[in-house]
């Protein structure tokens, strides 16, 4: 794992007054939880304003089954288990098939920097530009399934037995959908990473 | 069990680092720092619809409310309480509509709050979005429009609804489960088209229940009372693959199946399955493969594939210390494939 858990950053006795829905705990909580909450969002949704939406729906429904959670247990993958149900449902709903139709300045990270300075575009940073925006769009091209997997690997940190946990399949086919959403990626960007 | 890996392992970690390696933008400040204090007052709104959770095909397993939710059980009914029926865009405060509000202590909740020059800021609600009425016309072509078509489907549709490229059949005193609803087994008509790839059941009841699906051309499986294991993805979505968690699932490969392996995956193992017939059994300490005939492999302890024998039964332990064991199938295990093996015809 990339990251450590928020396990180990969480202390119990703030879990346990989380649950109680203590707001200084829940602050805390918050603290811990949400730069993952967004990265992960952000990248299955693509767009930072869809990605505040989503994130202020998981928020939500943290805080109404917040006294469901075991403080025993490492609350990052049910965090992510709504995390990833709310993206769903963001997709279900018609805010994902208006949002597909523009991008805003915040969905290129850099570009509204470069455009205040009036710098030109070096063909360092465009061609680097262009790499990552193939490597997104690879990603983007992965069946959902798999795209989770990925997500929930290298953004959130989960291991392949918390993500198993998460998505309610087996550890091993947990670890085969990661192998495999990779071998995807590798396909796809066969020429930019040989 | 060694991990699974189709790419070299330093090409792995090369498109591992690429993909950390990109960026994301950062959430707003002045939303963030919103959304914590209303999270920590209890202050916030749903800001999705409502009416995608009615959908019964959206529901996960056991009781999760939308989307495949894992084995959280406490992930039940979180969303599900919001209370609002209508078009699904609760009244409530949004953290991030209101940029600019007066966040002050005194400022009353929802408030939209004040401008800097002191105009007011109108409220600002979850969908943040405004609906222009419809026209009057569109009252009733929308209602006519949807109402020709389930007709024109229901007429069309040569078996029950379902999902395309599954056939389902059912028999015996039993209920199947299909995320957190129960339906008797023998009204297929009730859930086949909830049976999307990927979602689990459960089959209960006395020995006697058995649902029957037969994907595409490629293969039938049998599962009995007991078993618990997820709607096969066809061939078409990339591989034929299925989980069987716990119980007895048989399966009979049909001729149209390609040369690609159907791929089961059951606790601590996985089968690779091409053309044959046989049992795949799950329980909390083992399990076992019945290989009838054909050819089928099955992942060992060490993570190797084990080619298995035609007539012999194959079982591993969870138990890392306890040796895999290898015996003739029994005999009603034998006899009950060699029946599914006639009703589905020659492999080939």
């Amino acid at each position: 794992m990339s990251e450590t858990s928020a396990e180990s950053v969480i202390p119990r006795d703030v879990l346990v007054r989380a649950i109680a829905r203590e707001p200084a705990a829940l602050e805390a909580y918050y603290d811990q939880v949400f730069p993952r909450v967004f990265r992960v969002v952000e990248k299955m949704v693509r767009q930072r304003e869809a990605a505040e939406d989503v994130c202020q729906e998981v928020f939500y429904r943290i805080h109404r089954a917040i006294d469901r959670l075991d403080p025993e247990r490492d609350p990052l993958p049910w965090v992510m288990t709504i995390a990833m149900n709310c993206c769903r449902k963001h997709w279900a709903s018609k805010a994902e098939s208006q949002a597909k139709r523009t991008t805003g300045i915040d969905d290129h990270p850099g570009l509204d920097e470069r455009i205040d300075s009036g710098a030109p575009d070096p063909a360092a940073l465009r061609d680097d530009a262009a790499k990552r925006a193939r490597i997104e769009a690879a990603l983007q091209e992965l069946p959902e399934p798999m795209r989770e997997s990925i997500v929930l690997h290298l953004y959130a940190g989960l291991g392949h037995d918390e993500i198993a946990d998460s998505l309610g399949i087996g550890h091993a086919a947990a670890r085969k959908r990661y192998s495999r959403a990779i071998a995807r990626l590798g396909e796809l960007l066969e020429d930019l990473v040989p | 069990m060694s991990e699974e890996r189709t790419l070299p392992p330093d090409r792995e970690k090369r498109i591992e680092a690429e993909l950390r390696s990109l960026p994301s933008p950062a959430p707003d400040p002045d939303f963030q720092a919103r959304l914590r204090s209303m999270f920590a007052a209890g202050e916030l709104t749903p800001t999705l619809p409502r009416n995608v959770e009615e959908d019964p095909s959206a529901e996960g397993f056991f009781g999760e409310p939308s989307g495949r939710t894992g084995a959280f059980g406490n992930v039940t009914d979180i969303a599900d309480a919001t209370g609002d029926g209508g078009d699904g865009f609760a009244a409530g405060t949004s953290a991030r509509g209101a940029a600019g509000a007066d966040t002050s202590p005194g400022a009353a909740p929802g408030s939209g709050g004040t401008t800097s020059q002191g105009d007011p800021i109108p409220l600002d609600f979850g969908a943040r979005r405004t609906r222009k009425p419809r026209p009057l016309w569109r009252h009733w072509l929308v209602p006519a429009v949807a109402a020709a078509a389930v007709l024109l489907l229901y007429f069309i549709r040569p078996t029950p609804p379902g999902v395309s490229g599954l056939d389902v059949a059912a028999q015996g005193n039993g209920t199947l489960r299909v995320g957190s609803r129960s339906f008797p087994i023998a009204e297929v008509e009730q859930y086949a088209s909830l049976l999307e790839p990927g979602t689990k059941l459960l089959v209960e009841g006395d020995m006697s229940a058995e649902i029957h699906m037969t994907v595409e051309d490629d293969f039938r499986l049998v599962a009995i009372a007991g078993a618990e294991f997820t709607v096969p993805y066809p061939a078409k979505k990339g591989r034929n693959s299925f989980q069987v968690d716990m119980g007895e699932v048989r399966v009979a490969t049909l001729p149209g199946i390609s040369g690609e392996a159907i791929e089961i995956g059951a606790p601590g193992t996985r089968v690779d399955v091409m053309g044959t017939t046989l049992a795949v059994i799950a329980d909390t300490s083992s399990t076992c493969v019945c290989l009838l005939e054909g050819t089928a492999m099955m992942m060992m302890k060490n993570g190797d594939m084990h080619h298995l024998d035609e007539g012999m039964r194959t079982i591993m332990y969870m138990d890392p210390e306890k040796p895999d064991e290898t015996a003739p199938i029994f005999g009603n295990e034998r006899m009950k494939l060699e029946m599914l093996r006639t009703a589905v015809g020659p492999s080939k």
